[in-house]
């Protein structure tokens, strides 16, 4: 399925539509200034709206691109009240209840003068996806999960309390309860052998045809948050002072859900003869495994943190700080693969791997348990400098040492499993696992920032993070055989040197041009070499990205412009491992071009466009690697266009009317790659048409009103999510 | 993509036409202007100490802010660096600081897409964060009146990871077995503006992983330049990339840290 050459006759055709249209409103010259029939704007005000669209296609591929439900969106979009409550008391209320969006909020705020603040409010949105897996192109195989969307709801409650009384400490206490729960789509797709690649090799574990792992998971989300928050500002002097105190607590119970070959199991009795007491590798392999991972973590973390900012002179200000982050995790999991086999008695079930060789896979675990703990002493001092008015100088220092310790005890399951009688009896091996971690980071920084040539604004930023630290790791996992394996242990010193560069320039030419201009430079050095037992081993990551930001704009008359923007990034990646010779492993390239056009013919008429193509390629193994391994994997590039236009203008004295056209395409989706390998790229072409009125019903009432089309079509997946359709939208303004 | 039936190229020709007809009997008996936002209508610019008049806990840490490079003034000379992103102030003064009658970029991102074109262009891609939609601000990650425009950056106490981790808790950790591309930071893999790719990722593919893993050939005993593999870990992971992505079912799931594997598994 190769995505076919991007049709631009028909965004010729609507934007030939538009700038007929438009080319009217182009005709009258600037408009008096009275404002006389200008719509009212509301202080106090409810807007009720609904939106209907009329899919056709996949309706949860829909509802993730517009993050709203093909049965659509109905109820209070927007809600503002003020009120003076008494002289110098308001109280602000904010609402919407977007039924089907489920989008949600209620807040409510009182200020009264020279006292405070107190605020509370409870806000949720829904984001959809579309749970959907991979596709493979040869035999057309595709697994979703379904076609109704999957979705997952951010919610939080929060109140806000402030004291500020003049001149004394303003005080401020704060808690929020923040959720995150409900369904949501992976990447970590399960295997499949439903491909159609022929299998050549009679002693292949792939049953059917060969292995792609293309089907849909999905994972349950349940994470809670509580953050207490206590602050007290105050100024002494020419001295802001501030300390906080933060608890945070996590609750985090997430659990994900996969099928590693779905439906398959391989039949029975082909089994070779002279067969072992125990199934072993070979001969379970490939049957259905319905995977449930679980993973666990409750977590405190208490932060303490004191910062100041003294203004030393009218040229010197001091400010630092210094914060204590102490953080502790209670950890849990489970992994639960349940596998599928044919015995002599008939199918049976298992948590876990196989006893035997080669039988460790589904390797599964249960009751993982354990504690990770972290502190983060951090504090920083810098000083601004200003010499002259124009000139502006701060040099910071940050410094920061970071302790880390963890261990765990997991209880790996495996199987002994006699195909004769179909006895599965459980084998449990238990395997601890140690972590420790310290850094001690330095990062100094330089701003500079000059302004004294007219219209010119320089300014230049550097810094540089140097953190030599120290990793130990003991982890002990389950052997082929069914028993702990070997311990594997690690010693390494680690050191992170991590500089950023940037210097720019922006220049106001004169009143028709303006230019800016930024160069970006990183460095980046991970290393880390082993010690101890581990002496020998070494890794070393280097990279570096160097770009450039370019901005114009130009405004040829007081009512046009085009702004035009270039961002361009080239990066290279090297590791070296242990004593080996130094290997490329990336090299990137991007280009960024944005352009946008601002034209108000008329004061009655807008005409808004904006274009933005990307050109990015992230090169690793290939080609490189040579060989079939080029088959295995291309680069990923990453090339897209998109971009809309808007016209509005005035109808009458009462209405005025807007259209827009947005599209967005995207081909990178190579048909050639799954005959040996998986394609991601994305390969997608889509585009929305509205027209909508505004029209002044009353001076409490405004009434709008909008239909539109949108189409899209996506290679990436076959086609399995394609949708479009007609839509129609419509609300309505009242002055409160 | 074709055109479905009805919108036609005739269709939209003669919609204009129908459209320019009506504005030539309408447009002239209607006073209002009309803009694109993120402008004001009939705003003009005030001046920056006319902001701070009101305003001064935005406006006092300023000048160090990186926004206040652009260093904007008007034809006269006058600082308008808050309107550059506020929008003409002078409705808004008059109005005595009624809300509507100013730009609010923590409302609507069109201000920030005035010079940063390319982030609306990646907002609008169908893996983003929701700012387009509101539930999200730019101002959620990025403070544009004080300090670092990208929040917890440089010398500042906190680290530029707790931006994302703040709603991403179950990223957070600590992890028993951390991944270090998590020292590099969360951007390192994602693109939080928005990418084309399924989660925000800077690649959808085991290029992803590979900037950092891909070893020489010859780590693998006997390999050579150029062989045919793509090394990882010390092993040939070529066979296993032909089935998917490196944290497919089965192989290092676990990406932001494991409490179970040194590995990268659950």
């Amino acid at each position: 399925m190769h995505a076919t050459k991007f049709n631009l006759c028909h965004g010729a055709r609507v934007i030939a539509g538009l700038a007929l249209a438009l080319s009217a409103v182009g005709l009258y010259a600037a408009a008096p200034s009275k404002q006389a029939d200008a719509f009212p704007t509301f202080d106090s005000y409810i807007k009720i709206s609904g939106k209907v669209p009329s899919v056709t296609g996949n309706p949860a591929a829909y509802a993730e691109r517009f993050r709203s439900p093909d049965s659509g969106a109905y109820g209070i979009e927007a809600l503002h009240f003020t009120k003076d409550v008494d002289k110098n008391t308001t109280m602000e209320v904010d609402g919407k209840a977007l039924v089907g969006a489920e989008d949600y909020l209620a807040k409510m705020k009182l200020t009264k003068n020279e006292v405070g603040t107190f605020e509370m409010g409870y806000k949720s949105f829904r984001t959809f996806y579309d749970g959907i897996g991979g596709y493979f192109p040869l035999n057309k195989a595709w697994m979703p999960l379904g076609t109704q969307e999957l979705h997952t709801d951010r919610a939080k409650f929060w109140v806000d309390g402030t004291i500020a009384l003049p001149n004394m400490p303003v005080f401020r206490i704060s808690y929020m309860d923040e959720k995150r729960t409900g369904r949501k789509d992976t990447t970590i797709w399960g295997d499949t052998d439903q491909t159609g690649i022929p299998i050549y090799n009679v002693g292949s574990l792939n049953p059917i045809s060969a292995n792609r792992k293309i089907d849909a998971a999905y994972i349950d989300l349940d994470e809670h948050q509580k953050t207490l928050e206590a602050t007290v500002k105050h100024t002494v002097g020419n001295t802001d002072l501030e300390f906080a105190i933060v608890n945070n607590k996590t609750d985090s119970n997430d659990t994900r859900s996969v099928a590693r070959y779905r439906n398959e199991l391989k039949p029975f009795p082909l089994y070779p003869t002279g067969q072992p007491a125990f199934l072993v590798g070979a001969q379970q392999a490939n049957n259905q495994i319905l995977g449930f991972d679980q993973q666990m973590s409750n977590s405190t973390v208490w932060t303490y943190t004191g910062t100041f900012e003294t203004k030393m002179s009218d040229q010197m200000t001091a400010f630092g700080g210094i914060s204590y982050q102490d953080a502790g995790a209670d950890i849990a999991g489970n992994r639960m693969m349940t596998l599928y086999i044919n015995t002599t008695p008939g199918l049976v079930t298992a948590i876990g791997g196989f006893v035997g060789a080669g039988g460790r896979p589904p390797y599964s675990y249960k009751t993982v348990s354990g504690r990770t703990t972290e502190t983060v002493l951090t504090g920083n001092l810098g000083f601004t400098y200003k010499p002259q008015t124009d000139f502006h100088v701060t040099l910071a220092l940050k410094g920061e040492n970071l302790d880390m310790n963890g261990r765990n005890m997991v209880n790996y399951i495996s199987n002994g499993i006699v195909q004769s009688t179909g006895v599965v009896t459980p084998v449990i091996v238990a395997a601890p696992n140690e972590s420790k971690r310290t850094e001690k980071s330095w990062v100094p920084e330089l701003d500079v920032r000059y302004t004294g040539i007219k219209d010119l604004a320089l300014y230049g930023n550097l810094d540089f993070r140097v953190s030599p630290g120290d990793e130990y790791g003991n982890s002990t996992g389950v052997s082929t055989g069914g028993g702990a394996g070997a311990p594997v242990i690690s010693y390494d010193n680690t050191k992170f040197n991590h500089a950023h560069y940037k210097v720019g320039a922006n220049w106001t030419v004169n009143a028709m041009l303006s230019l800016r201009g930024e160069i970006f430079y990183k460095d980046h050095q991970s290393k880390f070499t082993g010690y101890s037992s581990s002496l020998g081993d070494s890794y070393v990551l280097g990279y570096e990205f160097q770009g450039y930001k370019l901005t114009g704009v130009i405004k040829p008359t007081s009512t046009l412009t085009f702004t035009s923007r270039y961002v361009g990034q080239k990066g290279k990646m090297n590791t070296t491992v242990d004593a080996g010779t130094e290997y490329q492993s990336m090299d990137s390239t991007s280009h960024m071009f944005g352009e946008t056009l601002d034209w108000n013919p008329s004061n009655q008429a807008y005409v808004q466009a904006n274009l933005n193509v990307v050109f990015a390629t992230i090169s690793t193994a290939y080609p490189r690697a040579g060989g079939t391994a080029n088959d295995v994997l291309r680069n990923a590039d990453n090339d897209y266009m998109n971009g809309n236009i808007v016209a509005g203008f005035v109808v009458n004295k009462t209405m005025d009317a807007q259209l827009e056209y947005t599209f967005y395409k995207a081909d990178n989706y190579n048909p050639l790659v799954p005959s040996a390998s998986m394609a991601f790229g994305a390969g997608v072409k889509e585009y929305t048409l509205t027209a909508g009125l505004k029209v002044k019903l009353s001076d409490q009432m405004i009434g709008r009103v909008k239909v539109g089309y949108f189409d899209s079509k996506n290679d990436t997946t076959g086609g399995n999510t394609n949708f479009k359709g007609p839509m129609a939208y419509v609300s309505l303004d009242y002055a409160l | 993509m074709s055109t479905p039936r009805h919108w036609t190229k005739s269709t939209l020709i003669f919609g204009g036409a129908a459209a320019w007809g009506l504005l030539l009997v309408s447009c002239v008996v209607a006073d209002r202007t009309i803009v694109a936002p993120p402008q004001v209508a009939g705003a003009t610019f005030v001046g920056s100490k006319k902001c701070a008049e009101c305003h001064e806990d935005l406006t006092g840490h300023f000048e160090g802010a990186t926004h206040s490079k652009i260093a904007m003034k008007d034809a006269k000379g006058i600082d308008i660096g808050c309107e550059s992103c506020h929008g003409g102030g002078s409705v808004h003064v008059k109005a005595g600081g009624s809300k509507g009658t100013i730009v609010n970029p923590s409302k609507s991102p069109e201000t920030c897409f005035t010079c940063h074109l390319d982030k609306r262009g990646e907002f609008s891609l169908p893996h983003a964060h929701p700012v387009l939609s509101g539930q999200v601000t730019c101002n959620d990650c990025h403070n544009p009146h004080k300090g670092h425009v990208v929040k917890r950056s440089g010398a500042e106490l906190e680290t530029p990871n707790e931006t994302c981790t703040k709603c991403h808790t179950a990223q957070k950790g600590p992890f028993l077995f951390k991944h270090n591309a998590m020292v590099e930071g969360c951007t390192v893999c994602h693109n939080p503006h928005g990418t084309v790719n399924q989660k925000m990722l800077v690649a959808r593919d085991a290029n992803l992983c590979l900037r950092c893993h891909l070893e020489h050939p010859a780590t693998l005993a006997g390999g050579t330049v150029g062989n045919g593999t793509i090394v990882a870990g010390g092993e040939d992971h070529r066979t296993r990339l032909q089935n998917g992505t490196c944290w497919i079912a089965g192989c290092h799931e676990d990406v932001h840290g494991s409490n179970a594997s040194k590995a990268m598994r659950y």
